[in-house]
């Protein structure tokens, strides 16, 4: 997670070479996790690169309280539903659900590589964005209960209890598609 | 799907275009402060050149502005009167409109009630033998209501769950209700004074909680008693805690979440003190405390809110005339992502047979004493039939029911429950233990048992006394060590279920199984 901050702290420096570092390392996480909040992939998309423009125009400081991931996907977050908000208040969504879906199952398979937690992520999709969100970002991108809480900005407690429900929704979720699973 | 090339290239572009906007609109912004500085500072040159001339002329055209303005005066009041007049009627029409809304409501109320009383008959119909003993405070609605929640108990009281407070169960006996307290509209008040006593007796704060807004007149808070500097806790933070959740189908607990957001915008108190919590062990320091004194439907006149540093949410508590809380009138509400936590009194019903199945919700207990917390899935129940308000219950995964109420009886005297419930059949054995401390060193009086349960400062029993709980909890003779409660679900038909810190002993009818019941305690 150093490499993240010392890229920052190069960008930050004037060598715009650290964000593009940046964008490479987390790009595709962020999309994912993005995606879990918007539930469209193009939107993700805009969405993150929204995030790193946020990030070259403002250059917040990055105090090191947390993990840099943590905090980027913390902006991610708030950028997200900020342009959620922006997308409800005017018309629909740009949607083409066949594009969306290329995209998504490309970058799973590029990021996940996974099979089964493809198939995971894929029922994670269909879950409340909340659960979504929260089981992504335990599950797959491996932040402790702590950091997830600050990337949602929610207590610990309210995260198990987010990550309880949810793997309860998920098991639903699973069990009606047939799915073998293991207990998570 | 853009590769890591064009991701970055894209976001560099952006990047440039941003940064370019936001020089051309800071330029845009110097040319506009710079030319309308200018412009001001001519002016002001302008009026210091010529001060004394202006000034003067200011002076000696007094009269005449005076003239002006009072035409001006005479002819704007004449507008506004033409306005107000125009508003009176608005208002006049809206109020005869409200009234026929009261009407209609109180029509429904009524007719609900019917309903509920006529469920209730049918209840006590089926169960003959719960011919309560009436007490003299209550109405024939309230017995009928109260009814409903014996015949459908369980009596197992779950010990995990609190019955009191969270932090433990007050010392102090529960002091009479108020009338005030069951503030209503005029639709409710029309809505007959059985189902009031009804509210008043058997449920109480929180139930009127879940109300949804179509049966409820909420009065504005009192605009005179806020003050502005508890907005601390501001809208915002109360939705952050119960208003961004779709509990519920979103009706009730949005609309209590209003509510709550008005309270807390009573008298700022204090902040930052220490105090002490119901059983006395913890002290805990208070974050804010807030008195709300304004007027809600269905709630307490005078509430203090208080928050406090190591508990989630808030916990509202009944001011009293004194000046203290009144901790047994309390309840705390907070809010886990969608999750409600919310502990107070409960009772048990079986709430399959007069609510409807509304939803689920996760709920989450902590015990009284062991500080345990429960969590889980429940089924929700809107019942309606008990009295005219909604209440919800809960299912837990071992069927008991929690009904989601502050379902308290407040005796004026020990004597006038214990007169009511005939305990004198309680025997001790004066060898007995319970929990493994011996009970028999406190001299035990087996005729007298109230008296001994009451009077012995070495055991340190405390009591808690609802309507439907004698709660009573043992410690050892060092008066420290908490032993385990005992809670005896008490029904006016005689039923008793008997709860030890989380073993259930149901009991019939105490009198004719006190043996067996304390044997039990002593094999515990």
């Amino acid at each position: 997670m150093d490499n993240g901050a010392s890229s920052y702290r190069r960008f930050i420096s004037g060598d715009k070479n650290g964000l593009g570092d940046i964008v490479r390392e987390y790009s595709d996480g962020m999309i994912l996790y993005i995606n879990s909040i918007v539930q469209n992939i193009c939107i993700a998309e805009e969405i993150m690169e929204e995030v790193f423009v946020e990030i070259a125009l403002k250059k917040p400081k990055y105090s090191g309280k947390s993990s840099f991931k943590t905090w980027l996907y913390a902006i991610a977050r708030h950028t997200a539903l900020d342009q959620l908000k922006h997308y409800s208040r005017f018309s629909d969504l740009p949607s083409d659900d066949m594009y969306d879906l290329s995209d998504e199952q490309d970058l799973e398979k590029s990021y996940i590589r996974d099979e089964q937690k493809i198939q995971l992520h894929q029922a994670i999709s269909v879950l409340n964005p909340d659960y979504s969100q929260v089981l992504y970002l335990v599950y797959f991108e491996g932040f402790s209960y702590n950091e997830t809480a600050g990337i949602m900005k929610r207590s610990e407690k309210q995260v198990k209890n987010l990550v309880y429900r949810a793997k309860q929704a998920l098991k639903k979720i699973l069990e009606e598609r047939g799915f073998e699973y293991e207990e998570l | 799907m853009k590769n890591y090339d064009e991701r970055i290239d894209s976001i560099f572009r952006k990047y440039e275009e941003r940064l370019v906007e936001k020089k051309r609109r800071s330029a845009i912004i110097k040319r506009a402060a710079v030319s309308s500085g200018a412009g001001a500072a001519v002016l002001l040159g302008v009026w210091f050149v010529s001060g004394d001339t202006l000034r003067n002329s200011m002076d000696n055209n007094y009269p005449d502005t005076v003239v002006e303005n009072t035409e001006t005066t005479a002819v704007t009041s004449e507008a506004v009167s033409a306005v107000t007049k125009d508003i009176t009627e608005e208002k006049t029409t809206t109020t005869v409109r409200t009234r026929k809304t009261e009407a209609k409501t109180t029509a429904v109320g009524e007719a609900r009630t019917t309903a509920a009383v006529r469920s209730s008959d049918a209840k006590e119909a089926r169960h003959p033998q719960q011919t309560a003993s009436p007490s003299p405070q209550r109405t024939e609605a309230a017995e009928r209501s109260t009814a409903v929640v014996r015949t459908t108990a369980t009596g197992t009281a779950p010990a995990n769950i609190p019955t009191a407070t969270s932090a433990g169960t007050a010392t102090r006996p529960v002091q009479p209700a108020t009338s005030a307290r069951q503030t209503t509209t005029a639709a409710h008040a029309v809505t007959t004074a059985r189902q009031t006593t009804a509210i008043a007796h058997v449920m109480t704060q929180p139930v009127t909680a879940f109300v949804p807004p179509v049966t409820r007149t909420v009065s504005p808070p009192n605009a005179e008693v806020i003050n502005r500097e508890t907005d601390e806790i501001t809208n915002e933070v109360v939705r952050e805690y119960f208003g961004e959740i779709d509990l519920f189908k979103g009706r009730k607990l949005s609309w209590y979440a209003e509510n709550v957001s008005e309270s807390v915008k009573g008298d700022y108190i204090t902040d930052g003190s220490q105090t002490r919590t119901p059983n006395g062990k913890h002290y805990f320091t208070m974050v804010k405390y807030y008195r709300y004194n304004g007027t809600h439907e269905g709630m307490p006149e005078d509430l203090v809110v208080v928050e406090f540093e190591d508990c989630d949410g808030l916990f509202l508590y009944e001011y009293t005339e004194d000046g203290s809380f009144n901790w047994d009138y309390y309840y705390q509400l907070c809010m886990e992502d969608s999750d409600v936590v919310y502990k107070n009194r409960h009772a048990e019903v079986d709430a399959s047979e007069i609510g409807e199945l509304i939803g689920s919700a996760f709920l989450s207990y902590t015990h009284n004493f062991t500080g345990k917390v429960t969590e889980g899935s429940y089924d929700v129940y809107s019942i309606s039939g008990i009295s005219p308000e909604y209440a919800v219950a809960a299912c837990d995964d071992n069927g008991r029911y929690h009904f989601y109420c502050n379902n308290e009886f407040r005796p004026a005297s020990v004597e006038d429950l214990f007169e009511k419930l005939d305990l004198n059949d309680l025997t001790f054995d004066e060898t007995a233990t319970i929990f493994g401390a011996l009970v028999s060193q406190h001299k035990v009086d087996s005729d007298r048992i109230n008296e001994i349960l009451f009077n012995d400062p070495k055991l340190s029993i405390k009591t808690k006394l609802s309507r439907k709980n004698a709660y009573i909890q043992l410690f050892a003779s060092n008066g420290h060590d908490f032993m385990g409660d005992i809670i005896f679900n008490i029904y006016q038909n005689g039923e008793i279920d008997l709860e030890l810190n989380g073993n259930n002993y149901y009991l019939r009818t105490l009198s004719s199984r006190a043996e067996e019941l304390f044997s039990y305690v002593i094999e515990n």
